[in-house]
């Protein structure tokens, strides 16, 4: 029972920390700089897709060679086969891989994904530059599922719809506990991201990030270029985006494009919405209800808490959780539009100096 | 004939069919945006809700009396979808829009009220043991000619090319010819100043989401009179749906063309490439896709533009 529960918890930790670091990257484009990046999910998938294929196929270079196999792979990559699966089992087993490799190709693969997903935002930017609003957004979205369909159907670069599996987790190779490892990691890496994104948003960049977005014409006016502020934001959003579909492919060692859907999106943007757009806070705490409500509805989870459900609730349950959080957007919305925790004025040295002379608290 | 040009022939047929329906689901889309301007995300989930009411018609009706079911499946339909639509901008979108929305919020609130209908709708049928996980129209289509038995034209392609021709002439002339489609359009650019010259704006914003939602439910009777259709069918439609309407650039006859393109170039691209490439049909809505994003690019003003969107003289 306590087990169960405390396993729970660490699987909360973990999405909590993927979602909160796609929230927050959300947040920067959306919140302070009002870009409608409703293809969030490409980018996730792109860090997914680069971890997963990059990480798997060094591993595997090294492991059959090692292990003195060969891999005969026809229309495929290599790492799809059975084979590859025996090799990655093997090197999880240990003894093939010192601790020090995979830890490198691990990073390795993080670094790629980041990157992957940066270039991805600078691809997405130029729509962005084009359109405004309720086209952007689609065109996003659209982008997002040209993507998503071929690397579905196609075997490359993660395996079609079988899915990518089996990627060989490096705290295991360590001898470390796999979950709770990945939750310290990934947490770690949220409160970087978190420090990262609330300095650059707190900036005098972020500042013109909130100046683009709430009037262009007078950005321009003081010397801003909008298209290249737009730029930099899709850029740096899109990485963090890679990165936290990286996380998820440690964390479950499967790449599989069915799970970057527009609703994974969806999902991004009730947590910010629900948070509070145009703060970080904000986006965290969403993050953490999101998260929340994907960890605990489940069947499995509930039974962990000692809830038993009748098997046709049980059915319907995987369903309810997006009604929910349809709803959750529809509701801030209507009732709560600034979310939360609202945007706050920034406090710069300069407007404190100014509330004091001019005698205002 | 050789069997490319049968092949070609039957994925022809085919896409005048998808592609009417794709036009069919548009108009209504388009008499949204046009009225309202709002990018309705939810739309897809009013097409699957009247196919779904359609197929609740015959649990009440006697399915030996096919005439009889078909009408009463349009009517089922339709009053379904025009509740559901009226409803979801009642409840969600008038109260967003007194308040001064902008088009994205409304887009995200489309969003919502679209996920909280379609995993209603799945909850539903997964609580009910899954068995209407997928459902049809009792009365199946019949063949009305056929080429070598391989392409045929059937009473789906009649039902959903007249009908998708008949509602784009009729909105085209609503919107131009007559008093209430002069309402529509003052409300689309002015509410205040439409509601100034006396103008019920409320009035005309229920109407005009009882005609889409009603329209978008017949599309959805007419999707499950020739097709099974389970509660994401709208969904998945919906990326075809918006690559019409904004091809057509939101008139009416636009995308009615744009729809029938769409569809056909889907059917005999999709076939071709199967064909000499190997490249297989699940790739086919990469089509659409593309189409949508290079539009917006390239003209986001739409392609086959059938009117200009200026005040008509008349009336």
């Amino acid at each position: 029972m306590v087990e169960a529960v405390s396993g729970i918890l660490v699987q909360y930790l973990i999405l909590f920390a993927a979602y909160a670091i796609m929230s927050l990257s959300f947040n920067m484009e959306y919140g302070f700089g009002g870009i409608p990046n409703f293809g969030k999910v490409l980018f996730v998938g792109l860090g997914a897709y680069t971890f997963g294929a990059l990480a798997a196929w060094i591993t595997l270079g090294i492991g059959t060679s090692r292990l003195g196999l060969e891999i005969v792979a026809e229309d495929e990559p290599a790492y799809c086969t059975g084979t590859a699966k025996y090799v990655f089992s093997q090197i999880v087993e240990g003894g093939v891989m010192t601790p020090l490799e995979i830890t490198g190709i691990t990073l390795l693969a993080v670094v790629a994904a980041i990157a992957v997903g940066a270039v991805g935002g600078v691809v997405a930017s130029y729509p962005a530059v084009r359109l405004r609003g309720d086209f952007l957004a689609i065109t996003l979205l659209a982008m997002g599922e040209i993507v998503r369909l071929i690397v579905y159907n196609s075997p490359w670069p993660v395996c079609a719809f079988d899915g990518l599996s089996g990627i060989p987790s490096p705290f295991s190779v360590m001898g470390l506990e796999h979950n709770i490892s990945v939750a310290v990691v990934s947490l770690a890496t949220l409160a970087a991201v978190y420090i990262f994104v609330s300095r650059a948003t707190n900036s005098p960049w972020g500042r013109a990030l909130k100046a683009v977005r709430d009037n262009e014409i007078a950005a321009m006016v003081y010397g801003y270029n909008p298209a290249r502020i737009r730029l930099q934001a899709l850029a740096v959003g899109s990485g963090l985006a890679g990165l936290a579909g990286a996380l998820l492919v440690i964390y479950s060692g499967n790449v599989n494009a069915i799970s970057f859907k527009p609703d994974k999106t969806f999902e991004v943007i009730a947590a910010v919405m629900l948070g509070g757009s145009a703060n970080n806070l904000g986006a965290l705490l969403g993050a953490a209800i999101v998260a929340g409500l994907l960890v605990f509805l489940n069947v499995s989870s509930l039974r962990a808490l000692g809830i038993d459900l009748p098997a046709s609730v049980g059915q319907a349950l995987p369903y309810m959780k997006f009604t929910i959080i349809g709803l959750t957007i529809i509701l801030v919305l209507l009732y709560r539009p600034q979310g939360v925790l609202p945007e706050k004025p920034l406090k710069t040295p300069l407007i404190e100096w100014l509330k004091r002379k001019l005698g205002r608290k | 004939m050789s069997a490319v040009l049968y092949g070609v022939l039957a994925a022809f047929f085919n896409g005048l069919l998808v592609g009417s329906l794709y036009g069919l689901m548009a108009l209504g889309l388009t008499l949204i945006y046009r009225v309202t301007k709002i990018p309705n995300f939810a739309f897809a989930e009013y097409i699957t809700y009247g196919a779904y009411a359609a197929v609740a018609a015959s649990f009440v009706i006697d399915p030996v009396n096919s005439a009889a079911l078909l009408v009463a499946g349009i009517l089922f339909a339709t009053s379904a979808g025009a509740v559901i639509a009226l409803a979801s901008d009642e409840l969600v979108f008038k109260p967003l829009w007194r308040r001064g929305s902008e088009v994205l919020q409304l887009l995200v609130a489309s969003i919502g009220v679209g996920l909280v209908l379609r995993y209603s709708l799945l909850g539903a049928a997964a609580l009910t043991g899954g068995k209407y996980l997928e459902v049809r129209f009792p009365v199946t289509y019949q063949t009305v000619f056929s080429v070598g038995g391989l392409a045929s034209i059937t009473t789906a392609h009649l039902l959903a090319i007249t009908s998708m021709v008949l509602f784009a002439i009729v909105l085209h002339l609503l919107f131009t010819r007559t008093r209430l489609g002069k309402a529509m359009r003052a409300t689309a650019s002015n509410p205040t100043l439409a509601q100034i010259t006396g103008i019920n704006v409320i009035l005309v914003r229920r109407i005009t989401w009882l005609m889409a939602g009603a329209l978008a439910s017949f599309a959805g009777f007419t999707y499950s009179y020739y097709n099974p259709v389970n509660p994401e069918s709208g969904w998945i439609t919906l990326l075809w749906i918006f690559s019409a309407a904004i091809m057509g650039g939101f008139t009416f006859y636009g995308v009615l063309l744009s729809g029938l393109l769409l569809g056909i170039a889907e059917n005999v691209v999709g076939f071709l490439a199967n064909y000499y490439l190997g490249i297989g049909s699940e790739y086919n809505p990469v089509i659409a896709l593309v189409t949508l994003v290079t539009v917006l690019m390239v003209r986001p003003e739409g392609l086959i533009r059938m009117e200009s969107l200026v005040v008509a003289r008349r009336v």
